[in-house]
């Protein structure tokens, strides 16, 4: 027997969903600002009218449907993938207005990629966009990689135990904390430590290399949106090639790896235990994996100068891994590298980072347990008929490998390799070469954002619907997704 | 066979031979556009080049010494590498958002895979300003203003009226 929601479930999920709306339409006031301290004449009318927009919507929405009932687990679900959908396309306004954007289309995937913190871009002449409408894109990547809901939850104070299906619904399934709640607030703490730091650093580079202060505040609050967030979006065409700085490049990634791993790391390294990287299931599965994969691409570029590997190689793979999406290289340069590479980087793509972080695809601990899972029956085959076999691994404690826990862990692993083969297909099918479709496939759904130069605002618009979808099923990890259309299925079966 | 058949023969073959070993020269005289140097690197490897496009962002400092500047010509960017930074002394306007940049021509040799600086880049021989950039007004439709005031409008009466009904509900 499965649950079905009635009218005033429905009341009560439109009810939050305008309470996350007016949350947007606050959170768009940032690059208002940013307008006005700029002189920036026509994004100000632009931003106005996003603003307006959403605030309008999530009143309206809040009026009309007086919450009738706790949040409770089957609310949230609908929540999250709606909640998703709306605020990418209320995200969508400003871009569009701003004329940057070839139609609302284009604008909506550059929003669903902010939002996912993917990094694919569809924005034409990036160089001479205003500076609050560049905000508003790094700003959605910080907002999306904290987590939409999870940034309203810890505003949430009426919200307890249910919160959370919102949680787990942004692809999280690990608490730091007991409390969701305070779970939620330790992610923010941890960020905005970080966001200081780095911000810092970043700001004293760009000075030394030349930048006036303002402009270097604010790439150095965009380049670490990206990539503590693993965006990979930049306030500049070329991308962090821009800036023709090894230094800089070393920053990024410092900070892409910080985001990818797990949150949950970060927090027993910070106050329990700090041996526990060397132990932990996940850092090793990323050391594993990130190696087996470096010597593919040093062995396909083993007659370029040991620099160049790295700035080529290492650079693009680790960007990949942590699903950020930085490159140092023109969609020319990255299409004109050795296949081996090229899988390399897609293989980095479709594993990602740590469960609980800011990262998309497969994530490293599954992978880890789907090769520990695979030893593990060829060991079973081994012993006698009756033993009874259990492994473990090591992540904050030793855990115990159980069956239920593989079951849910291939069922991920095979969601994401079937959609990460479908956008590849429907690639092809438009006519695109089988690698390359592949690449853009996997770069959409694991939110990467590496381009072998697919995505443009020429290719055609089913293509752009096609990786919309994926970015956002990719960010959510399907369960959200899959859940709510399961709840409107039932309502037509009743 | 007509003597004039025979010349004229002799000429087209030395005229192609010409062109062809003189190609790689060539790029030094006439502008390519990047477009065509970043799709075919190969061709232009470690050969000098003309391009020209127009200056973005400012001028960022190397470690070694010398800058760097982004040039933006039909949809493609690369970096130049300036030793000198005096060179650069005649560009004003980079562009931006509301500033079109100075539009530049460059000599200098292209590098697929830079030696020095491990990447696609043009170090600079010799730079000239051709067109000079400037400011750009601003000119946001009236529409767009009357949209924007009208929902503000709509806006604002829809917060009043929600927070009285909350002080309302709140009382009673």
């Amino acid at each position: 027997m499965t649950i079905s929601p009635d009218r005033d479930d429905f009341f009560t999920i439109f009810h939050i969903l305008g309470r996350l709306i007016i949350g947007l339409s606050a959170s768009l006031l940032l690059p208002f600002l940013v307008a006005i301290f700029y002189k920036e004449v026509s994004p100000f009318f632009d931003f106005s009218i996003a603003i307006s927009v959403s605030a309008i919507l999530g009143v309206s929405l809040v009026m009309i449907f007086p919450s009738k009932k706790e949040i409770s687990w089957v609310h949230t679900f609908f929540i999250v993938s709606l909640g998703w959908l709306v605020a990418s396309l209320l995200g969508a306004v400003p871009l569009f207005l701003s004329g940057h954007y070839a139609g609302f289309l284009d604008a909506w995937f550059e929003a669903m990629s902010g939002f996912a913190t993917t990094g694919l871009t569809l924005v034409r002449d990036l160089d001479h966009l205003s500076l609050s409408h560049n905000m508003w894109r790094h700003l959605m990547m910080f907002i999306g990689g904290q987590g939409i809901i999870l940034a309203s939850i810890s505003l949430l104070s009426r919200a307890k135990g249910s919160v959370l299906g919102l949680y787990v619904g942004e692809g999280r399934t690990e608490k730091i904390l007991p409390n969701i709640i305070a779970t939620a607030r330790f992610i923010w703490n941890v960020s905005i430590i970080y966001l200081t730091l780095g911000v810092s650093f970043l700001v004293i580079f760009l000075l030394y290399k030349g930048m006036a202060i303002d402009r270097a505040i604010l790439h150095a609050l965009w380049i670490f949106f990206a990539s503590f967030d693993t965006g990979g979006f930049a306030p500049q065409a070329q991308n962090i090639a821009y800036y023709h700085s090894l230094g800089l490049e070393i920053i990024t990634i410092i900070l892409m790896m910080l985001g990818a791993f797990n949150f949950n790391l970060h927090f027993w390294v910070w106050f329990k235990n700090k041996k526990e990287i060397f132990k932990n299931f996940e850092a090793k599965t990323f050391l594993i994996s990130f190696f087996l994969l470096l010597l593919m691409v040093f062995f396909s570029l083993h007659t370029h100068p040991h620099f160049s590997i790295f700035r080529k190689g290492f650079y693009q793979l680790i960007s990949a891994h942590t699903g950020c999406g930085f490159t140092n290289l023109a969609p020319e340069e990255l299409k004109g590298m050795p296949h081996i590479a090229l899988l390399a980087i897609i293989f980095a793509m479709m594993i990602g980072g740590g469960m609980c972080s800011t990262t998309g695809g497969i994530k490293l601990m599954r992978l880890g347990l789907v090769f520990k899972s695979f030893f593990m029956e060829i060991r079973r085959l081994m012993m006698p008929f009756k033993a009874v076999y259990r492994d473990s691994y090591h992540h904050l404690e030793d855990k115990i490998i159980n069956d239920r826990q593989i079951k849910e862990i291939f069922i991920f692993f095979s969601l994401f390799l079937v959609t990460y083969l479908i956008g590849g297909i429907i690639g092809m099918l438009l006519g695109y070469p089988a690698l390359a479709s592949l690449f853009e496939s996997v770069s959409a759904t694991a939110n990467v954002g590496l381009s072998l130069g697919i995505t443009s605002p020429s290719m055609p618009a089913l293509l752009k619907v096609v990786y919309i979808v994926q970015m956002w099923i990719g960010r959510l990890e399907f369960l959200a997704v899959f859940v709510m259309l399961g709840f409107i299925f039932s309502l037509f079966k009743k | 066979m007509n003597k004039n058949i025979i010349r004229l023969i002799v000429f087209t073959v030395i005229g192609i031979a010409t062109v062809f070993f003189k190609l790689p020269s060539s790029f030094a005289q006439s502008p390519l556009s990047l477009k065509e140097i970043l799709k075919h690197p190969q061709l232009f490897d470690s050969k000098t080049v003309v391009v020209e496009g127009e200056v973005i962002g400012e001028i960022l400092k190397d470690k070694g010494g010398g800058v760097w500047i982004n040039i933006l010509d039909g949809g493609y960017n690369l970096g130049v590498y300036v030793g000198d930074k005096g060179l650069l002394k005649n560009i004003k306007y980079f562009g931006a958002y509301r500033i079109q940049g100075d539009i530049i021509r460059v000599k200098g040799v292209f590098y697929k895979d830079c030696p020095i600086h491990a990447g696609r880049d043009i170090h600079l021989l010799s730079v000239e300003v051709i067109k000079r950039g400037r400011s750009l007004k601003e000119a946001p439709s009236q529409f767009k203003k009357s949209i924007s005031f009208v929902l503000a409008i709509m806006c604002l009466t829809l917060v009043i009226i929600y927070f009285i009904r909350l002080r309302y509900a709140r009382r009673y």
